[in-house]
Order: C-alpha cells, then sequence, then structure tokens
C-alpha cells in the first residue's frame, strides 16, 4: 500500500492505488502524457471494487476536494479520516453521485464502479444508489412503520407488490417482505429489539436505534457498497459498539466505506484507513495497521496521535 | 432573611391583599359579563329589581370597585403589605389613562354644555393625568385614575343622573347616546380597567403584576373570541332549529342503525381499552368515554321497544315511526362499520396455496359486484328488461357466503373465517347502492333496503314553493354540496401538481417567485371579481349560461391559490432528509414525491382545503352571476342521475355528458341573500333554517377535511 497524495506519487507501486484516467473530460494535466493501459499495468487491483481517478469537487468557487485517486477495494472496510471540513462527506457523496443533488457541486474526475465510470453520461442513478447504499450521518427515518421503512426500497423498486391491486391479482408478497424485513433488522442488529413492534412508526425509535434502522433499510435494498457517513457520531458507546459489530460483520458481504471522527474506531474497525487533511488533500492511504503505527507523512503521524487537528 | 430581596421567596397562604385583588378581578368580571348581557336582554337593566332600577346595581358595583382599587393602591403605598411596585405605572398606563380621561371629562363637557372649552379643559386634565401616572409610584399610579373612573360613573348611575331611559343627544357628533348603551359601555370599560388593576395588584405590581395584568387582558380577549364564535352558532341555532326540524319523522329501524354506529364503535374501544383505564385525563376521558356509550345504548333501547312494541314516539314535531324498512343510507353507513370491523378482527391470514386461492376468488367476486354497482350508479342497471341482473348477483353471492359461513363452523375449511363475513357485507353494501340507483326495493319478507329509507324531513327533503309557501331547501342545499365538491375536485388536484412542480422540480428563481407572488394576489382578489370574469369568460364557453358547472369553475378558482399556498407550504416543510434518504435507496424522484412528500404533506393540504371550503361555500357575490338560476327551484339538480355515458367509434370513444351541470340553480347562500332581500317579514325564521342548514353543510365539509387530517397525520405519527 502506498500514500496517494499527488499524481506522482501514485506510481510507486501498491494494490490499491488511483487508477488511471478514462477521458478527456477528466483529464488532469500531468497524467494526459500516461495511457491508460500503463496505468492500469501499475495500479488497477483486481478485487477494486471503486476506484477513484483525480476527483476535484467544488462548491461554486470553493475547490473542496483535490486530484483523490484511491481504489476501494471489495469486501473489507474503509475508513475515512481527517478533521471537520476536509471533505469527507463530500468524498463520500461523489461515490453514489449524491453530490449531484447540490445545486452549487461541480465534480471532475472519474469514479469507476466496477470498471464503469459512474459520472459518464447515462449512467441510471437509480440503478447506481441501488447499488451503492448510503447510510447519513444523522438518523433520518421516514415518518412510517418500521415494517415499511424497512420494506420502501424494494416496495417502490417493484421487488415486493403489496397493496390492494396486488392482493386482487393474487400477487401480494407479504411473506416475502415479512422475510426481507426480518433478515434486514436481524443483519443490522435490531430484530430483537423491534420484532414486536414492527408497525409502529420509526420516529418512535431512540436515536440508536434509529440509526440501525437506517443501516438496515439500506441493507433491505441489497446493495454491493454501504457508504456510511459518521454512523456512530450521535450514538452512546453501548449503541457505537453495535455499530461497529455490525459493520465488522458487514464487511463479510458488502464492501463498507466508513466516516469517522473516532480515531479508535477507525482503527478497530477498518482494513484501511484514508487520512484527509484540511483543504481537501488525500494525505495517506494505506492498511489500517500501517497509518496507525507507522505513517509516511509527519502530518498524518500528528493528526493521529493526536497532536494536530 | 437576605436584605436584598425585597420579597421573600416563599409565601405561605394567601394574604389579604391577595384576596381583595382577586376580589376585584372575579367582580370586575362579572360586570364584564353582566353589561355584555344587558345587550342581549338577558340582564334586565331598565326594569326594577329588588325595589331600584337594575342600572342602579351596576352603578354600586363600579363604586365598590373603585373603593377597592383605591383602597389597594393605598394600602400598598403606606407599606401594609409586601408588593413591589415599580416607580412608574409606565407609559402604556399613562397613555391609556390619559385617553380614558380626556374621553370622560370631554363628553361630560359636551353633555352639560361647554362644548369647545370643556375639550380643552378636558385635554389638559388627560395630559396632566397621564404626567401624574407617568411620575407617581405604581401602585397609586395605576389604582387612582382607575378608582378615579369607576366612582365617578358609578356615582353618576347609581344617582339617578344616567338612567336607561335618559338619552342624550349629541348635536356636535349628530348622534344619540341612549342610557341603554351609555352604562353597560361604562361598565365594560370600568369592568375592563378594574380587573386589570386587580391582576397588577394581585402579584405585587412590578416585573410580575404587569404581567399578571397583561395575562388577563389576553385571556379575556381569547375568552371573547371563543364566546363570539359560540354565540354566533349558538345564535343561528336558537334561530333556526325550529324550523329546520319541523315534522321531522325518523324511523325507528333507521334510527336504530345511526345509533349502532356509535354503539359498535364505542363498544369496541371500551372492550380494546377496558371501560375505565388510567388516571387523570386518562380516566375522565375514559368515563366520557363511558357516558357516551350508555347514552348511546340507552338511545339503542329505546328505539328498539319502540320499533318492537310499534308505538310511535314523538317530542315537539319531531316523531319517531315505528318501521321495519331500514333506509338505504344508514344500511350503507352500518354495513360500512362492520366491514371495518371485521377486516381489525381479520388477523388469521392465508397461509397455504388452497386458502389463497380462496381469498383471491373472494376478492375478485367482491369487486366484480363493486363494478357492477358502479356501472349502474353512473351508467345504467345492468340487466333485460324483468329479470335485474344485481339483485341475483349480490343474493347468490350472498348465499354462497352464508353457506360458506355455516360450513365454517361445521368443519375445517380452507379460508379464513372472516371472508365470508366480509363478503356478505359487501353484498349488502351493493345491494343497496342498487337500490338508489334503480330506485327498486330490495326486499324479503318486508324487511329489507327501500330507497330514501324512511326518513322524513320536510326542511331538507323538499323544494320551497316560492315566497310565502316555502317548506324546503332542498334544491339549494343540493346546489352547494354539487357545486362545493365539483369546486374541490377541481382544483385540489391542480393546486397540489403545480404546489409539486414549483417545490420539487422547479428551480427556484423569478418564474418561481413570481408564481408565488400571482398566487397570494389572486388568493385576495374580491370574489365578485371572481363572478365577473366566470360571466365573461366561463359562461360563453359551457352552454352560455349561468350553471352549477361555471360555478364550479369559478369557485374552484378561487379555492386554487390557497391550497396552492397551503400545499406549497407543507411541501417545503418536508425535511430534505428525507428526499435524501429515499434518492439513497435509489428511488426516483417521482416515486420519493409519490410516497413520501405528499404523505407528509397532507395534513397541511387538508388545512388549505379546510379553509378554502369555509370560504368559496358561502360566497354568494359571485353566485349572483355565474350560478345566477331561479330563487326557488321546484327541484334539486339531477347531477348522478344525468351522467350520459355514450361509446362511439370516433375518439375519445367514451363521451360522458351531464345536462344537470349545465343548467342553474340555486345554492344556500344565494336563496338566503333572496329570502332577505325578498324583505317578507315572515320569512325570517326560513332565513335563519336555511342559515343553519348552510351551517350545518360548512361544518360537515369541516368535519370531513379534519378527520381525514387526523387521519394522516395518525399515519405520520402512530
Ligand atoms: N452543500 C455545500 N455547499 C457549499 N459548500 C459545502 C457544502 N457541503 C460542504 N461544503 C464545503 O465543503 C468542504 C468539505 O465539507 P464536508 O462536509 O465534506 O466536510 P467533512 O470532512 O465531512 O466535515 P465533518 O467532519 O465536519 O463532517 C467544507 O469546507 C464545506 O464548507
Ligand atoms: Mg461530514
Amino acid at each position: 500500500m502506498t500514500e496517494t497524495t499527488t499524481e506522482t506519487e501514485e506510481q510507486s507501486t501498491g494494490t490499491s492505488v488511483g487508477s488511471g484516467d478514462t477521458d478527456t473530460r477528466t483529464t488532469k494535466g500531468e497524467s494526459e502524457e500516461r495511457t491508460r493501459d500503463e496505468w492500469r499495468e501499475y495500479s488497477f487491483s483486481e478485487d477494486a471494487i471503486l476506484s477513484v481517478d483525480d476527483l476535484n469537487v467544488y462548491y461554486g468557487d470553493d475547490h473542496a476536494l483535490k486530484d483523490i485517486s484511491m481504489d476501494i477495494p471489495e469486501k473489507s472496510v474503509t475508513a475515512l479520516i481527517g478533521p471537520s471540513g476536509c471533505g469527507k462527506s463530500t468524498f463520500l457523496r461523489c461515490l453514489n453521485r449524491m453530490n449531484d443533488r447540490i445545486k452549487s457541486a461541480r465534480v471532475e474526475g472519474t469514479v469507476e464502479y466496477n470498471g464503469e465510470d459512474v459520472y459518464q453520461d447515462g449512467t441510471n442513478l437509480v440503478e447506481l444508489r441501488k447499488r451503492i447504499g448510503m447510510v447519513f450521518q444523522a438518523p433520518n427515518p421516514f415518518p412510517k412503520s418500521i415494517r415499511d421503512n424497512i420494506a420502501y426500497g424494494p416496495r417502490k423498486h417493484g421487488d415486493i407488490n403489496r397493496g390492494f391491486v396486488a392482493s386482487l391479482l393474487g400477487r401480494d408478497d407479504k411473506e416475502e417482505e415479512d422475510e426481507l424485513v426480518e433478515e434486514s433488522l436481524r443483519k443490522a442488529a435490531l430484530w430483537d429489539e423491534v420484532n414486536d413492534r414492527l408497525d409502529d412508526n420509526a420516529l418512535g425509535l431512540s436515536g440508536g436505534q434509529q440509526q440501525r434502522l437506517c443501516i438496515a433499510r439500506c441493507l433491505a435494498v441489497n446493495p454491493e457498497v454501504i457508504l456510511m457517513d459518521e454512523p456512530a457520531s450521535a450514538l452512546d458507546p453501548v449503541a457505537t459498539s453495535k455499530i461497529e459489530d455490525l459493520i465488522e460483520e458487514l464487511a463479510k458481504e458488502y464492501t463498507v466505506v466508513v466516516v469517522t471522527h473516532n480515531m479508535q474506531q477507525a482503527a478497530r474497525i477498518s482494513d484501511q484507513t484514508a487520512v484527509f487533511l484540511t483543504g481537501g488533500e488525500l494525505v495517506e492511504y494505506d492498511e489500517t495497521d500501517k497509518i496507525f503505527e507507522n505513517p509516511e507523512s509527519q502530518r498524518v503521524e500528528d493528526y493521529v496521535t493526536g497532536k494536530f487537528g | 432573611m437576605s436584605e436584598a430581596y425585597e420579597r421573600s421567596l416563599v409565601v405561605e397562604g394567601s394574604s389579604a391583599y391577595e384576596r381583595v385583588s382577586a376580589a376585584v378581578v372575579g367582580v370586575s368580571f362579572v360586570a364584564f359579563l353582566a353589561a355584555i348581557g344587558t345587550f342581549f336582554g338577558w340582564v334586565p337593566l331598565a326594569e326594577n329589581v329588588a325595589g331600584f332600577v337594575a342600572a342602579r346595581y351596576f352603578g354600586a358595583v363600579l363604586v365598590a370597585l373603585g373603593f377597592a382599587v383605591a383602597g389597594l393602591g393605598v394600602a400598598s403605598r403606606v407599606g401594609m403589605f409586601e408588593t413591589a411596585p415599580d416607580d412608574s405605572a409606565g407609559l402604556v398606563a399613562a397613555v391609556v389613562f390619559g385617553m380614558l380621561w380626556f374621553l370622560t371629562l370631554g363628553f361630560v363637557a359636551q353633555a352639560v354644555g361647554i362644548g369647545a372649552v370643556g375639550w380643552i379643559g378636558a385635554l389638559a386634565a388627560g395630559v396632566g393625568l397621564a404626567y401624574a401616572t407617568l411620575v407617581s409610584s405604581e401602585d397609586i399610579g395605576s389604582t387612582f385614575p382607575v378608582a378615579g373612573f369607576l366612582l365617578f360613573m358609578g356615582a353618576l348611575f347609581v344617582a339617578g343622573a344616567v338612567t336607561p331611559e335618559s338619552a342624550w343627544m349629541s348635536e356636535a357628533f349628530e348622534a344619540t347616546f341612549p342610557g341603554t348603551v351609555v352604562i353597560p359601555t361604562a361598565t365594560i370599560m370600568g369592568a375592563l380597567l378594574g380587573g386589570w388593576t386587580g391582576a397588577k395588584a394581585y402579584a405585587g405590581y412590578g416585573t410580575r403584576g404587569r404581567q399578571n395584568g397583561a395575562f388577563l387582558l389576553i385571556s379575556l380577549v381569547v375568552f371573547l373570541v371563543l364566546s363570539i364564535l359560540v354565540l354566533l352558532l349558538a345564535f343561528v341555532f336558537e334561530r333556526g332549529v325550529a324550523v329546520v326540524l319541523e315534522n321531522l319523522i325518523i324511523g325507528a329501524g333507521t334510527a336504530l342503525a345511526f345509533v349502532a354506529l356509535p354503539v359498535v364503535l364505542l363498544s369496541r374501544r371500551a372492550y380494546r381499552r377496558g371501560i375505565v383505564t388510567g388516571t387523570g385525563t386518562d380516566a375522565v376521558s375514559s368515563y366520557v368515554r363511558f357516558a357516551f356509550l350508555a347514552v348511546f345504548v340507552l338511545l339503542a333501547a329505546g328505539l328498539g321497544y319502540a320499533f318492537a312494541t310499534a308505538t310511535s314516539l314523538s317530542y315537539g314535531s319531531v316523531t319517531l315511526e315505528p318501521t321495519t324498512a331500514v333506509g338505504a343510507l344508514p344500511a350503507l353507513v352500518v354495513s360500512g362499520v362492520l366491514l371495518l370491523v371485521a377486516r381489525a378482527a381479520d388477523t388469521s391470514t392465508a397461509e397455504t396455496d388452497r386458502e389463497q386461492l380462496v381469498a383471491r376468488l373472494a376478492r375478485l367476486v367482491v369487486a366484480g359486484l363493486v363494478a357492477g354497482a358502479l356501472v349502474e350508479l353512473f351508467v345504467a342497471e345492468i340487466g333485460v328488461p324483468g329479470v335485474p341482473f344485481m339483485p341475483i348477483a349480490v343474493a347468490a353471492v350472498a348465499a354462497v357466503s352464508l353457506v360458506a359461513l355455516v360450513a365454517s363452523y361445521a368443519r375445517d375449511v380452507p379460508y379464513p373465517r372472516v371472508l365470508p363475513v366480509t363478503v356478505l357485507l359487501w353484498a349488502s353494501v351493493v345491494a343497496a347502492v342498487h337500490v338508489l340507483a334503480t330506485g327498486d326495493a330490495v326486499a324479503v319478507a318486508g324487511v329489507g333496503i327501500v330507497e330514501g329509507g324512511t326518513v322524513n324531513w320536510p326542511f331538507l327533503m323538499n323544494p320551497s314553493q316560492g315566497l310565502g309557501i316555502q317548506i324546503g331547501v332542498m334544491p339549494a342545499m343540493f346546489g352547494t354540496i354539487w357545486i362545493v365538491l365539483g369546486a374541490v375536485v377541481f382544483a385540489v388536484p391542480l393546486a397540489v401538481g403545480a404546489a409539486v412542480y414549483l417545490t420539487e422540480y422547479a428551480e427556484d428563481s423569478l418564474f418561481t417567485r413570481g408564481v408565488d407572488v400571482a398566487t397570494n394576489g389572486l388568493w385576495s382578489t374580491p370574489s365578485i371579481v371572481f363572478g365577473l370574469f366566470g360571466l365573461a369568460f366561463i359562461v360563453p364557453r359551457f352552454g352560455d349560461s349561468p350553471s352549477i358547472l361555471a360555478s364550479q369553475l369559478v369557485l374552484g378558482f378561487m379555492l386554487l391559490p390557497l391550497v396552492l399556498i397551503t400545499s406549497r407550504e407543507a411541501m417545503k416543510s418536508v425535511p430534505d432528509e428525507y428526499r435524501d434518504a429515499s434518492a439513497a435507496l435509489g428511488v426516483s424522484k417521482w416515486r420519493t414525491i409519490r410516497s413520501v412528500v405528499v404523505p407528509a404533506a397532507m395534513p397541511g393540504v387538508i388545512t388549505g382545503v379546510i379553509l378554502g371550503v369555509g370560504r368559496i361555500a358561502g360566497e354568494t357575490a359571485p353566485l349572483l352571476l355565474v350560478l345566477n338560476g331561479p330563487n326557488f327551484p321546484g327541484s334539486a339538480p339531477g347531477v348522478l342521475s344525468s351522467f350520459d355515458v355514450g361509446f362511439g367509434l370516433q375518439p375519445p370513444f367514451i363521451h360522458v355528458s351531464n345536462p344537470a351541470l349545465l343548467e342553474r340553480a340555486s345554492a344556500l347562500p344565494y336563496q338566503l341573500y333572496a329570502v332577505i332581500t325578498a324583505g317578507v317579514g315572515a320569512e325570517e325564521s326560513f332565513g335563519w333554517g336555511t342559515a343553519l342548514v348552510l351551517l350545518g353543510v360548512v361544518l360537515s365539509f369541516f368535519a370531513v377535511s379534519v378527520a381525514s387530517r387526523r387521519y394522516f397525520r395518525r399515519k405520520l405519527q402512530q
């Protein structure tokens, strides 16, 4: 593994460094000289599910992310750490194009998901977000019952049919839905707490339960990648450790990218860690042990040891 | 106790000072009510009460209040009680008292005939008093000017200088001030001031005192608003109820069906939650529920008695006739309720394939029946001459479900037990609709469903026969109902659609801001302008005559902006987190709007509809132009029955026409206006009856909307 702050550094070997440029729309200065294949030789990792290359994000004139390149391996936990305002959430939102929803945001560069640029024209956002799910910093359940929350995605996608017309046509998928709800809630470690009140409003749950509900809701759509933005920031230690266990559990089946402010948390749960520092730069990206025990950059060492925030 | 604090932290019991202040507030309040009562003739003013003219008692109360208020000031000043007055009574009090005295003295001067000079003197006195109030300590400053006013006015009334008979004709104002107005007005003013001062004194003046005084005034205002509302309703009710209820005859069977509804609902609740549960307000509300249940059960027993023994009961002009026929409408209601019960009890879901098959079959049958009923209602009776299809189908379905029901108790069955009950209930609903649509009774052995039921309510069921021989308001009532319904059906989807577009799709721009301004402008446009627009623009395009349709459109236009405004506000206040959450789940924008944004905004939308319907239902001016039917039409608009659906080979293949919608008609406010302007004295009670029915119609729309708003709120919270 190696740090990937700038284009030149990316040439050093390693499995998860940024992949090459794809098309001219995203091309930046120096990298134009190399062909895509040359880049691949160096940097394409077989198990990378997401590879970000030369990503720049602007909010109006504000340059929020600068030349970010990194590969995110499949079925692992990738932690994003860094001081407040350094662009972690912005980066996360780029991965499933939730930034499109912010009017002032402008994105340059490529994000490849399974080898396809998600920023190319004709990307089906609905499909993309089905596959790359997201859990937000603050729990945001719908003002509906727990069951309706979980089943919301599959119902809207037409994977599950409910309602009067469906029942008239004999296509009511109540059992499937029940199974799905139970399975998702179990995965999110919430089933035991709520199985007797699935029809109660989700807003009546505690903050930690709501957050796990949001995770369950995301799992019900069966995504491949789950993006989590400080999922435990508003929770007490018990709920936090539940979420941490959950993330480790999820990494067996899913690719998890998680933003956190908590160094211990990042050290405990993640396989690799990316350190962003103020100004929207990715300073170092490597295996978690390496980042925390023997980082290359002095700034990163200062940051993870708490000398610099 | 520390010297640094003027008042002790804990005050035990209440001091004499507080008791006197509280008494001042209480007496002022009673005087206030009594003075208002004189305007309505509920409280005597000019009559003799125990040897004196009632007005003198008002004077005596004012004098007593005056002494009490002055006493409160003095007692506080000399330090008999622990109070915390400020150095000044404040600018507001000074201005109020200055104005009060300026006006009082000015009028007195005018009355004794010193005119202009008197007014100048009064002005000087007022300013002087305001100044004195400002500079004297709060306890004196806020009590003495009030006490002076109370004593002065009270003395005038007690001494008989101003009596109910006295009338002062002022040439300068070109007006007459009779004692019957002066005395209550002065009492109201005095009571307000006395109460205010008493409330201030009660809390020992200072900040707390002012807060207390302000609270008193505010609660009086709230009280006033509420009492105006109650008064208005009570007034119309009192005047109109006799006319409306005249010769009302209700079949005991029908009434029983109506009463059965709350009984079923309340018993279900009581069964679920226990008759009396909980403590505090919970217990109170369950007692209330229990009381309602008891009343309804008693009612039902009485009705059942009348029904069983074939005796008729009558009260005033309302008669209860024993009858075995159950009206179509109540039958519908009862079946609906039972249906809800059945659905609530439906915990057994179909498990195996066979059970599912049966359940699906049952649903298909019900859907077929309902479709048939709808066709009958809107298109035509189904069947060949002499052989009505629907009753036969209903009978067949009912028979099969009965057999299935009985069979289900005999042995294990391949379907949930509640299924045949559900099907039976649906069948009865369909039968009732069939009766409504065709007018043929469906009956077995004398008990059955007949059209119209056995409620005979002359005022609501008859057309008026013109001035002088008016019995009922049915055409106008239906006119209003159709017009309001049409306006709602026309405006609400448009408004909600526009709100969705503006909030969810359109970028915030000059355009959207322009639309906002235009909407607000449209909402404040006078209704007569809408009427003129309708007359010039809509009427020529729809049959060239004022009509129900034109009225629906015009009132719809009036409803549109309000519903649009409230829907937009409601949608804007739906948190963006919901939209983000939905988008992150890969749900398209349109589906998100449909299943998250609109449901969350629904209560707000309905609030708009409630307010809007209240406005348009009572609208008279535009109807004069675009409805403009006969004042007292002989028959109600047959909107339902004159739907004409034809099929053709030319696009759009289905041709729907409804001549009734294109006819002139009457509406309640329109008719009311006609009754009033006709100026025939004897028609007054008819007018009040019409007003009461109008209120009833508006309130029913209101009730339906409030209920549906509750439903949507519940769905968001439960
Ligand atoms: N919607 C927005 N509009 C404009 N600027 C934004 C927006 N969102 C974020 N920014 C800016 O982009 C920069 C990065 O923000 P971002 O939310 O990604 O930081 P973060 O690392 O997630 O911080 P935190 O740890 O506090 O959540 C900040 O300077 C912020 O001001
Ligand atoms: Mg953030």
